[in-house]
């Protein structure tokens, strides 16, 4: 993506993952667990990674 | 006065007359003013204070110089019947007026009365002097200049004039010579430099201008006018003039067609550039109109940053100059370039501000301070005019009163210096990306809405229906083909589902299939499943084995609750459990909590792979208690249960009314579509609230007897988009609050809207205002909040309103649920919804983001297509798809079930052709029994067929006129085009008629017929079928301000005339 070619993998104290643009500040609450080249790349990282999709607080 | 026009010499005629052909500009605007109605919107006023006194009479004197120095103060516009003329009279009394005004703003008010009273361009003077002395040394005076005779160099030269003659000198330089200018442009026209003009303008306009349609674009501009003015800081746009290396004029375009593609999401954008034809001493002496008017039209792609769109609004602008000689109505005649009928090629324009670029006038020592005045009328549907200013840049965003209002204009304005802003800090952001908004405006729009509820009260569902049922065991909670059930009996036959559940070692946490017909066993095992800690997986008793197989899989189901007639098949998947009727009186204790998981929807993705919903017991409970709050259901009254579990609005059906001690009545199986059982049912019983998808509620307001439902309050419509009109007549028909609702699987109902929107267009599909814990925001694809009336995705929060995400698809589910930057650690849903959110707060449904379709450049956005085609008498449904053709790119099918008689495809495109831009109408017509559904009551999209070689208009083969009127009408055309076998559907621009051409047409047809006929009341395309019509309307007119024997004598003369 122009502008912005970095993208980070976040996770919040639920232990849900989601993706954040390197170039913008992280929303509180959420970690920067890696950083990757593309879009793509986090996501396939969260593939390998987000094996309980259930909120920290429900299992 | 009467005078024959002669060929193109000019002819000065013994008495006091010269009489030549009008200059491409004079002919531009006398076009316009025909095609408006009106010459109001090129009537300028201007206005000046002088500390001085100046009389009346000096200023008529002075005019009396002036008008007999300059031939366009003695000229006016003369149609011949065959083409327009320049009459340059000899002599012409000026037109001073003299006003008794207390102050300034009495004059302003006054000029601008007179600036709105019509000019007749075949009368001159064009130009209204107005004067008041407002004090014993104060003065005002004022003009109002038809453009036909002035531009803004010609404004600037008046002025200087005026002043010398004031001030008792006299004018040095002779005066230009607007009739030779004229004449030496007509001659231009067959030189070679014309040529190559033509060659460069058919290549940079060969894709054609895209309308612009914003605001209420379903309203033809009204003409009417006005202004809001602005300015923006010098430093922004000096930081890009260094930056870019470019001149303030090309950066400000850039960002105005910038701003009008983020509106419209339109690749393509045209802006009107008014250029001066004044490259000659001699002609920069004239008093005239010298004006021409170019194109820019650039390409956006997703790519393009701001550079890149200064970089072509300059080569734009440069080569536009360079070739600008040609006239506009040249340009638009070029094959290829027009492509809307009789469109302009541009509705927006930007240009210098019409005011003098030199010095102020003076007379002696007093300086001549100009007064605001506006003419309250819009040449263009918007107009953006820059003024540079030693500090800043002053901007006059004049705008089209029909389409648009002030808030909304002020809006634009603001967003258009923000681009500005966020462009001088980084050139190089894609245009699509740059924000529109401060930091602090895009904090507050992530924020939470203040004015959310919050349900802290609701608690898991089932257990809020067994405290239900130990307040009123013996209500009735369930009735079914005229048998019923009490809270009591629906608690413990629960309770006993729950023992079995827990008996087979199936606990907390554990999901399970329930595939059972709409009945009371159905309400009855999801609350027991839910009353055993599980989680429910509603399972379409219609899907085939294998979809439940890998339902089941994915879900990790523990048993499915079904049938017998079902259970052995189901039985190599999963246990099974059938519905016995036990009941027991107590459940299992089972701890269930806000953060268990209450269901699992399973919803088709774009892959086609089923994507299953998780949504836990706080999701759930917030989303019944707004029901609740909104919606109250209490005993004796029902809610009609017709929709299938598999699709979610059955949630609501089943839970909602057992919240509050009301009644579920469930829908036969198989007859919730008879509009006759419905319609019975909806009178006879005591239902209160009952949902329909939107196709289903045409059909059934199609079908439905007209009378009273007594009983019935709210009746909701949601799961698509459902059109204002469908809402209006729904209303109409139930005569009780008809709510449309808006929301994903992924979180509830986000939005209702509960009357018709007025402020979108009638082809609209509004969705009305957030409800529930949610607030919504409108981003761009950086995730950045934009501005109201800026189309972009949909993002929902809403605290205990999110679901879990989608079962095993980590991947999916982070990007669709992303860190929320208005509530720390909360998340929010990315809806892939394309909408924009109006001033009034209401939010618009523009499509979806994965199915923008884009034709000839512009967004289109089938919906808005399916709702014009619906209001189409013969037909009952439809539905607007882009399909890709072999040859002809991507093209838009529509797919029709007809009421009653079949429409041709001729018919639907002609009809379609009246009320939406040629590029919007389907190629294709498909007539189908019935639209496909999904189980779930939704359109099947991939079930609709091809359209066969029927299916489309017959635009190829000829078509010739019927009846007296067209017949007469297609002779017109051919006498004036020189073109033989008309077709009725022949749009008259395409077979090589011009604006001015159609005029003689009209002309002609309406003297034939008696009628009075108008460019301005064409719309659409002028074919042979549309100008009949026109007559028709026209005599109908006359007819109805007869008496009855006037009217036979005339349709018998016109008989003997046909």
């Amino acid at each position: 993506m122009v502008g912005s070619p970095d993208w980070h993998v976040v996770r919040n104290a639920e232990e849900q993952y989601s993706i954040w643009r390197a170039a913008q500040p992280v929303p509180a609450g959420w970690d920067v667990v890696s950083t990757f080249a593309t879009k793509n790349e986090c996501l396939d990282h969260i593939g390998q990674v987000w094996t309980d999709i259930r909120p920290a607080s429900a299992r | 006065m009467d005078t024959e026009f002669v060929a193109a010499e000019p002819g000065r005629t013994p008495a006091d007359l010269m009489t030549c052909p009008a200059s491409s500009g004079q002919e531009r605007i006398w076009l316009t003013a025909q095609a408006d109605g009106t010459s109001a919107p090129y009537a300028a006023p201007f206005g000046y204070h002088i500390a001085a006194r100046v009389t009346a009479d000096r200023l008529r004197d002075a005019m009396e110089v002036l008008t007999a120095r300059h031939d366009a103060l003695r000229t006016g516009l003369h149609w011949t019947g065959d083409g327009l003329a320049q009459q340059v009279h000899a002599t012409v009394r000026p037109d001073v007026r003299e006003l008794t005004c207390a102050n300034t703003e009495e004059f302003v008010a006054a000029l601008r009365l007179a600036a709105e009273s019509p000019f007749d361009l075949a009368q001159a003077p064009l130009l209204r002097t107005l004067h008041a002395e407002i004090g014993p040394a104060e003065t005002a005076i004022g003009f109002v200049f038809h453009h036909a005779i002035c531009d803004s160099w010609a404004l600037e030269l008046f002025l200087r004039d005026l002043t010398t003659v004031l001030e008792g000198g006299t004018p040095q330089d002779p005066p230009g010579d607007h009739v030779q200018w004229s004449l030496d442009e007509r001659q231009w026209l067959g030189t070679d430099e014309a040529q190559d003009a033509r060659v460069y303008w058919k290549e940079r306009l060969r894709h054609g201008a895209a309308p612009l349609r914003l605001g209420r674009y379903d309203r033809r501009p009204s003409r009417r006018g006005a202004v809001h003015r602005f300015s923006v800081p010098a430093p922004a746009v000096q930081e890009l003039v260094t930056e870019i290396a470019a001149s303030p004029f090309s950066i400000l375009l850039a960002a105005f067609g910038t701003i009008l593609h983020r509106y419209s999401l339109n690749e393509r954008i045209s802006i009107g550039l008014p250029i001066a034809q004044r490259d000659t001493p001699e002609s920069e002496r004239v008093l005239g109109y010298l004006s021409n008017t170019i194109v820019a039209l650039e390409h956006y792609t997703e790519e393009t940053t701001f550079r890149d769109a200064v970089n072509s609004a300059f080569e734009h602008v440069a080569g536009g100059l360079e070739h600008g000689r040609l006239p506009y109505q040249e340009m638009v005649r070029l094959p290829g370039v027009r492509q809307d009928g009789a469109a302009s090629l541009y509705q927006a324009m930007f240009g210098p501000q019409n005011t003098p670029i030199e010095a102020a006038p003076t007379i002696g020592e007093h300086v001549w301070t100009r007064l605001a005045v506006h003419n309250g009328t819009a040449k263009n549907e918007l107009t953006l005019l820059v003024e540079q200013k030693p500090d800043r840049f002053d901007l006059e965003l004049e705008y089209d009163t029909g389409l648009f209002d002030r808030p909304w204009a002020e809006r634009l304005a603001t967003a258009y210096a923000r681009l500005l802003a966020s462009a001088a800090l980084d050139p190089d952001l894609p245009v699509a990306e740059l924000p529109l908004l401060t930091e602090p405006e895009m904090a507050a729009a992530f924020a939470e809405r203040a004015d959310a509820d919050s349900y802290p009260d609701a608690g898991p569902v089932h257990i809020d229906i067994g405290a239900q049922a130990g307040r009123t065991p013996d209500a009735v909670a369930v009735r079914w083909a005229g048998e019923r059930m009490t809270y009591r009996e629906l608690d413990h036959r629960a309770n006993a589902l729950a023992a079995r559940i827990a008996g087979a070692g199936i606990g907390r946490g554990s999901r399970i299939g329930i595939m059972l017909d709409r009945g009371p066993d159905l309400i009855c095992s999801a609350l027991g499943v839910l009353k055993a800690g599980a989680a429910f997986v509603p399972l379409d008793p219609r899907f085939p084995v294998a979809r439940v197989e890998a339902i089941g899989r994915d879900a990790g189901l523990a048993a499915i609750v079904a049938d017998t007639a079902r259970a052995t098949e189901l039985e190599a998947v999963t246990p099974v459990l059938v519905p016995d009727g036990a009941a027991t009186t107590t459940a299992p204790d089972v701890p269930v909590g806000p953060d268990d998981l209450a269901y699992i929807y399973y919803t088709s993705g774009s892959t086609g792979v089923p994507k299953g919903v998780m949504i836990d017991h706080r999701d759930a409970a917030n989303r019944l208690a707004y029901f609740k709050q909104d919606y109250p259901i209490g005993p004796g009254s029902a809610a009609l249960f017709k929709t299938p579990l598999a699709f979610d609005i059955s949630i609501w059906e089943i839970f909602l009314p057992l919240l509050g001690g009301g009644e579920v009545l469930v829908a036969e199986p198989g007859r919730e579509t008879d509009p006759e059982y419905l319609s019975a049912t909806l009178r006879a019983e005591p239902v209160v609230m009952v949902h329909f998808v939107p196709v289903a509620l045409e059909a059934y307001l199609g079908a439905a007897q007209a009378g009273p439902y007594p009983g019935l309050r709210w009746v909701i419509a949601s799961g698509e988009a459902v059109p204002a009109s469908l809402h209006r007549r729904a209303r109409d028909h139930f005569g009780c609050a008809v709510h449309i609702q808006y929301g994903q699987t992924e979180t509830a109902e986000v939005t209702v809207g509960d009357v018709p929107a007025v402020d979108g267009p009638a082809s609209a599909t509004m969705l009305g205002r957030e409800v529930g814990v949610y607030s919504m925001r409108v981003v761009d694809r950086a995730l950045q909040p934009v501005p109201d009336d800026v189309p972009g995705e949909l993002c929902v929060s809403g605290p205990g309103g999110v679901a879990w995400g989608y079962q095993n698809r980590p991947a999916i589910t982070a990007e669709r649920f992303l860190p929320h930057p208005g509530s720390p650690g909360a998340r929010l849903y990315r809806s892939g919804d394309v909408v924009r959110r109006l001033g009034s707060g209401d939010f618009e449904f523009l499509g979806r983001m994965d199915h923008q379709v884009k034709i000839q450049g512009c967004r289109v956005e089938p919906g808005e297509i399916e709702n014009v085609l619906s209001t189409h008498p013969a037909v009952s449904a439809c539905v607007v798809m882009p399909r890709k053709s072999a040859d002809r790119g991507v093209q838009l099918v529509a797919y029709v079930v007809a009421d009653g008689d079949e429409p041709s495809p001729q018919e639907l495109a002609d009809f379609a052709g009246r009320q939406l831009p040629s590029y919007m109408v389907p190629a294709a017509f498909v007539l189908l029994p019935e639209i496909p559904r999904t189980t779930s009551g939704k359109i099947a999209r991939e079930s609709l067929p091809e359209p066969a070689r029927q299916a489309f208009p017959l635009e190829d083969e000829l078509e010739g006129p019927t009846g007296p009127v067209e017949t007469e009408i297609a002779a017109e055309w051919s006498r004036v085009l020189g073109v033989q076998d008309i077709g009725r559907h022949d749009d008259f621009f395409q077979i090589g008629g011009t604006s001015l051409s159609l005029i003689r047409v009209l002309g002609a047809v309406g003297k034939r017929f008696g009628v009075s006929l108008r460019v301005s009341q064409f719309n659409s395309r002028p074919t042979v079928v549309a100008l009949a019509e026109a007559v028709q309307r026209g005599i109908e007119e006359l007819v109805e301000g007869l008496s009855d024997q006037e009217a036979l004598d005339m349709l018998e003369a016109l008989r003997t005339h046909g």
